[in-house]
C-alpha cells in the first residue's frame, strides 16, 4: 500500500470488514435466535427443537465465542498495521492476510450451517407424519430472479472471457491470462449447481411450508446471481487495477468485496414472515 | 394444487416392479387435477426430480407415473422444455 494516506484507508476498511462480519451479522443472527425461542417456545412449538435448549444454547454460546475471537484477531492486525507499518499487512501479503481471515471471520459460521445439517436430520428423524405433499408446479430459475438480472450475470460472464480473450494476446507481465476464466468458470458452476439442488433437491426441514421454501430458494438463487456477477467484477477491476499499475488499492477493493458477499450471506438469514405454525405439535390446533 | 402421498401405504418397486401403489397414487391424482381443472392444458408440471425429491420417492416411480400418464396422453414431454399437461388431457383423464 502506498503513502500514509492508502494504509489509514486501508485499515479503515479492514476493520469495517472485521466489525461487520465478526460482531454487526453474528450479534443480529443471535438476536434472531433469541427471538425465535422466546416467541415459539419448545412448549408451543416442538417441532422446531430436535434437540433440547440447552444443547442449541451453548451451541449459540460457542457461535459467539468464536466469532469474538476473529474479532479480537482482526482489532489485533489493526493495531499491528497502524503501529508497525509496513507496504503489506505483517509484513508478508495483504491479499493472502485477507484471504486467511476471512476464512477464519467464516469458520463460525461454516460451522454453524454443518450443525444446522444435523439439525434438520433431526427434525426429520423425529417427524412421525407419513404423508408427503408436493406442489403440482415446476419449479424454475426465472420464477426466482428477473430475466433481467439473469440475462445480466451471462452477459458480465460472456463479456468478461472474450475481454480476457482479448488482452491474453498481447502477453502482458501483470496478466493471469486464462486462470481467470477457469476461476470464474468453476465459481459459476459451483454456483450453478447450488442453484439447481435449491430447485429440485430434497428439502432440508421436512415442516418447511411450501410458501417459505419458495422464499428461501428466492433469496438463495438471487444471492448466488448477485454473487456470480460481483465475483466477475471483481475480478475484472482486479485486472483493471493491476494494468494501470494501482496494485496497492486491491486489499481494499479485496476487502470491500468480502463484505458485500456478508451482507448477501446476511440476507440470506431473515425469518421476517416465516410461517413458524407449521413447527406446532397439531397445527389445526391453532 | 398440492399432490399427497401416504410413503406408509407404499408398495416397494422391487415387490411390484411394473406398477407401485405409490405410481397408482401419483397417477391418480395428477389425473383428478387435470379433471378438476387445477391444472389445464399447456401447463407445466413440476421435474421428475422435483416431484420426487419433494414427496421423498425414488425417481423411478415418479418415472414410471409419468410414462403412463403419457401413453394416456394425459400429459406430454416437450424434450427439454420439460412436462406439460396435454391438450386433450382432461377428456383423456376421465
Amino acid at each position: 500500500m502506498r503513502g500514509q494516506l492508502g494504509q489509514m484507508l486501508f485499515y479503515f476498511v479492514f476493520l469495517s470488514q472485521v466489525l461487520l462480519i465478526s460482531f454487526y451479522f453474528p450479534r443480529k443472527i443471535l438476536g434472531r435466535v433469541k427471538h425465535v425461542v422466546e416467541k415459539y417456545p419448545p412448549s408451543a412449538y416442538p417441532r422446531l427443537y430436535p434437540v433440547s435448549l440447552d444443547v442449541t444454547k451453548k451451541a449459540q454460546r460457542t457461535y459467539w465465542i468464536m466469532n469474538l475471537f476473529a474479532l479480537l484477531v482482526g482489532i489485533v492486525l489493526v493495531f499491528v498495521g497502524l503501529w508497525w507499518p509496513s507496504e503489506d499487512m505483517l509484513h508478508w501479503d495483504s491479499e493472502s492476510v485477507l484471504l486467511i481471515y476471512l476464512l477464519l471471520q467464516y469458520s463460525p459460521m461454516i460451522i454453524a450451517a454443518t450443525a444446522g445439517f444435523t439439525y434438520f436430520n433431526l427434525m426429520r428423524k423425529a417427524d412421525s407424519r407419513s404423508t408427503r405433499k408436493a406442489e403440482l408446479r415446476r419449479r424454475s430459475v426465472l420464477d426466482f430472479v428477473s430475466p433481467a438480472v439473469l440475462g445480466l450475470a451471462i452477459f458480465v460472464y460472456v463479456a468478461f472471457v472474450l475481454v480476457i480473450v482479448y488482452v491474453r494476446q498481447f502477453e502482458f507481465p501483470w496478466f493471469g491470462g486464462y486462470s481467470n476464466i477457469v476461476g470464474i468458470t468453476v465459481a459459476n458452476l459451483v454456483f450453478a449447481g447450488v442453484i439447481v439442488h435449491n430447485l429440485y433437491g430434497k428439502k432440508k426441514d421436512p415442516y418447511q411450508a411450501y410458501e417459505d421454501r419458495a422464499r428461501q430458494i428466492g433469496v438463495t438463487i438471487r444471492g448466488l446471481v448477485w454473487t456470480s456477477i460481483l465475483a466477475t467484477a471483481f475480478v475484472a477491476l482486479s485486472i483493471g487495477l493491476a494494468a494501470f499499475d494501482l496494485r496497492h488499492l486491491q486489499p481494499i477493493t479485496l476487502s470491500l468485496y468480502f463484505q458485500v458477499l456478508a451482507v448477501i450471506t446476511f440476507r440470506a438469514t431473515r425469518i421476517d414472515d416465516v410461517n413458524f405454525e407449521v413447527y406446532r405439535e397439531d397445527p389445526l390446533a391453532t | 394444487m398440492e399432490i399427497v402421498i401416504d410413503i406408509d401405504n407404499s408398495v416397494p418397486l422391487f415387490a411390484q416392479p411394473w406398477v407401485g401403489n405409490d405410481v397408482t397414487e401419483v397417477v391418480e391424482q395428477i389425473k383428478r387435477a387435470v379433471l378438476g381443472g387445477k391444472i389445464g392444458p399447456g401447463d407445466a408440471l413440476p421435474s421428475i426430480r422435483q416431484l420426487a425429491n419433494d414427496l421423498e420417492l425414488d425417481r423411478k416411480m415418479v418415472a414410471k407415473a409419468y410414462r403412463l400418464l403419457e401413453r394416456d396422453s394425459v400429459i406430454q414431454t416437450k424434450g427439454y422444455r420439460g412436462t406439460f399437461v396435454h391438450p386433450d388431457g382432461k377428456a383423456n383423464s376421465a
